[in-house]
């Protein structure tokens, strides 16, 4: 009899760890990804889409998250719902079709950097534009927004212009000022042809002292690229460059670059979701850093899918696809691998 | 369902047949329920060797592995409780211990001025999660059907968040030329509670029996896990962060199909077909949630039963992968060790 009891007792065991795993049951329904799409290309040109142009300098995603590029020759386009649309001297009143550069607004307004000066779209849809009268020529290179909401533009050959709310300001006139970044505290980093130089609250001026030159370890005085990343590195890329180099605190060691020749210009520098460090590069393709090595994507490597050696910008869209300007070839989006 | 069988009232069955441990031991697999009898313990304990050599990509293609220069190996150790509360109520707790090293190809980097060698070995290894159900079959004796269903659950008990690599740096002949040596460390356990529901069904004739069984996997709730980066820095050593990430496990079923022959009494020789496929559940890369692939693996597998004593009984099962999808399809020896006994009754 006891047996029993304890055989009854014993076999309510399953029913009662059934009952109780199911109170704390919690699946949420989601949108899910199918991981066929992952590692994969997409090429996006002006003969198999809406893109105005071939030829992506400049990418950079808006509040919306839509994209942004500049089509040199062509305008520029967003990148909405699938369809390319496009702004151009026909069809707005953009001040070029010549684009170099662009970024975004957190209010939505779009920066449109040309071969002769500045393009500003509202979010309304309102044009205005400056052209510095003082110079012949106002060819932008970089356009960055610090995140006190200050408009720093990097020019060809005329130093760089600050719009800190009343007016713009012209420093360092005959300088290439080619990137432009912004560390985690605030300091805004200048790329030029003569170094590194880092504001930190007195603007520049031609005299003024490089943060960082060939005499302090760079392999180059002709930075043509930066990128502080999630771990508070600073990356520079260089013109006519066989390495990257990366300040890291005080340190500052060089990365190789995958088949790197002298010809290798680094374009733009850009953090993927994973944490990697993407370079674009001029005849050297695109190049991604995972901490340990550098992997090379070529049309060699990559047949069909990459369709130049000639990269100019990158971009990361909401979904953590990254997207690469080509001089040549228009656009590709690269969803990553799950690995 | 369980929990209203489960409190039917426990009936012993009346038989004619004689109860005696000697023939209840002996019985004969043709003969045998598909439970133990009341009071019977058995401990399994079983250890299986497979050979990862053959893998299915997503178009159910074969992809041999021994060409690509990734084959390996696979241990398994099983150890397997079951004890008969009645005649037809049984229960049971499993647990296993596994190992495996997954070797990718060596990767040589090359650049004006580096020459770097990556080798990666992907180790899964630890004890799995503890798996405990209850078996309930026909309340009748065992002539020619019988008829089972088990419900249970896997317990998270194994510690399966994925440790730190073990990366290592040698042959540094220079500065930019040295060999990295990838090790990444996963564990075994679903992380999350896993239910599971199976039915088993039993026809005899003669020295002829046909089982099969369906089997149903469906976890609890979603799971967290970690996933571990690292970098070099310029001193050759590694520096590694991670970050946490979501999973849903995806839901699976089993069928199986034995026919078997009773040679013997003691020797009983079996020909099975498995078929296992799971689907649904996602897994959270940085951010993003993507479906966990559609799996499935049919294996053909022959064994035997060889009664060695009364207590011990040896079986010893063959698999050969036949096809399959998004599945690795190893051949294994599957050998397990049986020892019964009736500790608590005289």
């Amino acid at each position: 009899m006891k047996n029993i009891k304890m055989a009854k007792y014993i076999s309510l065991i399953p029913g009662l760890l059934f009952l109780f795993c199911i109170s704390g049951c919690k699946k949420t329904e989601y949108n899910l990804l199918d991981p066929e799409s992952a590692g994969k290309w997409y090429s996006y040109n002006a003969e198999n889409s809406s893109l105005p142009g071939n030829s992506v300098y400049g990418i950079t995603k808006d509040g919306t998250n839509n994209l942004w590029v500049t089509c040199y020759g062509n305008g520029v386009a967003e990148y909405q719902n699938g369809v390319w649309k496009s702004y151009n001297l026909s069809n707005s009143n953009i001040l070029s079709n010549y684009t170099t550069a662009i970024e975004t607004t957190s209010s939505g307004d779009v920066l449109i950097g040309t071969g002769n000066g500045l393009s500003y779209m509202t979010s309304a849809g309102a044009w205005y534009y400056y052209r510095d009268a003082s110079v012949s020529y106002m060819n932008i290179n970089t356009i960055k927004i610090a995140s006190t909401g200050a408009i720093w533009i990097g020019t060809e050959g005329q130093g760089y212009y600050y719009f800190g709310g009343s007016g713009f300001e012209h420093y360092m006139s005959g300088i290439n000022v080619n990137a432009i970044a912004e560390d985690g505290n605030g300091n805004i980093l200048l790329g030029t042809d003569n170094g590194l130089y880092k504001y930190s609250g007195t603007q520049l001026s031609t005299s003024s002292v490089p943060y960082l030159t060939i005499s302090d370890g760079l392999p180059s005085n002709e930075i043509t690229s930066l990128l502080v990343d999630s771990k508070a590195r600073l990356w520079m890329g260089f013109y006519y460059g066989k390495t990257v180099s990366c300040l890291e605190g005080s340190q500052l060691h060089q990365i190789s670059l995958m088949d790197g020749a002298d010809s290798t210009i680094v374009w733009d520098i850009k953090e993927d979701k994973k944490g990697d460090i993407w370079f674009a590069t001029s005849r050297n393709g695109l190049i991604r850093y995972d901490g340990v090595v550098s992997h090379s994507y070529k049309t060699y490597n990559y047949p069909g899918e990459i369709p130049e050696n000639n990269f100019a910008s990158i971009c990361e869209d909401k979904d953590g696809n990254m997207w690469f300007g080509t001089f040549n070839s228009g656009i590709i989006k690269y969803t990553l691998p799950l690995e | 369902m369980m929990l209203i069988l489960s409190s039917l009232p426990v009936i012993s069955q009346k038989s004619s047949e004689p109860r005696d441990e000697f023939t209840l031991l002996t019985m004969p697999y043709n003969q045998r329920p598909l439970s133990l009898y009341k009071g019977q313990l058995e401990v399994n304990a079983g250890y299986k060797f497979a050979v990862r050599s053959r893998t299915y990509d997503s178009n159910g293609d074969l992809i041999l592995l021994k060409d690509e220069g990734t084959a390996s190996v696979y241990h398994y150790y099983l150890l397997e409780l079951k004890y008969g509360i009645t005649d037809f109520l049984e229960l049971t707790a499993e647990t296993y211990y596994s190992k495996h090293g997954i070797r990718s190809v060596t990767t040589e980097y090359y650049s004006l001025s580096d020459n770097i060698t990556v080798n990666t070995l992907s180790t899964i290894k630890g004890m799995g999660d503890l798996l405990l159900y209850g078996t309930l079959r026909l309340p009748i004796d065992f002539k020619w059907v019988d008829f089972g269903i088990r419900g249970g659950m896997y317990l998270p008990t194994a510690d399966n968040k994925t440790s730190q690599p073990t990366n290592t740096v040698t042959n540094i002949t220079a500065a930019n030329t040295f060999t990295v040596n990838y090790q990444f460390n996963e564990k075994n356990g679903y992380g999350v509670p896993v239910y599971l529901l199976s039915s088993d069904l039993k026809f005899t004739f003669s020295k002829i029996s046909l089982e099969t069984d369906f089997t149903f996997k469906d976890p609890v709730k979603e799971g967290q896990n970690i996933r571990w980066d690292q970098s070099l820095t310029a001193n050759k050593t590694f520096t590694y962060s991670n970050n946490s990430y979501q999973y849903l496990l995806s839901r699976s079923f089993e069928i199986n199909a034995a026919l078997h022959f009773q040679a013997t009494g003691w020797f009983n020789i079996k020909l099975s077909s498995d078929f296992m496929k799971s689907s649904g559940g996602w897994t959270e890369y940085y951010g993003s949630k993507y479906k966990n692939p559609e799996t499935n693996l049919f294996v053909l597998e022959p064994g035997c039963e060889i009664q060695v004593s009364p207590a011990l009984t040896i079986y010893e099962v063959t698999g050969f992968p036949l096809a399959g999808k998004n599945m690795d399809g190893p051949f294994y020896l599957f050998i397990t060790a049986s020892i019964n006994m009736f500790p608590f009754f005289k």
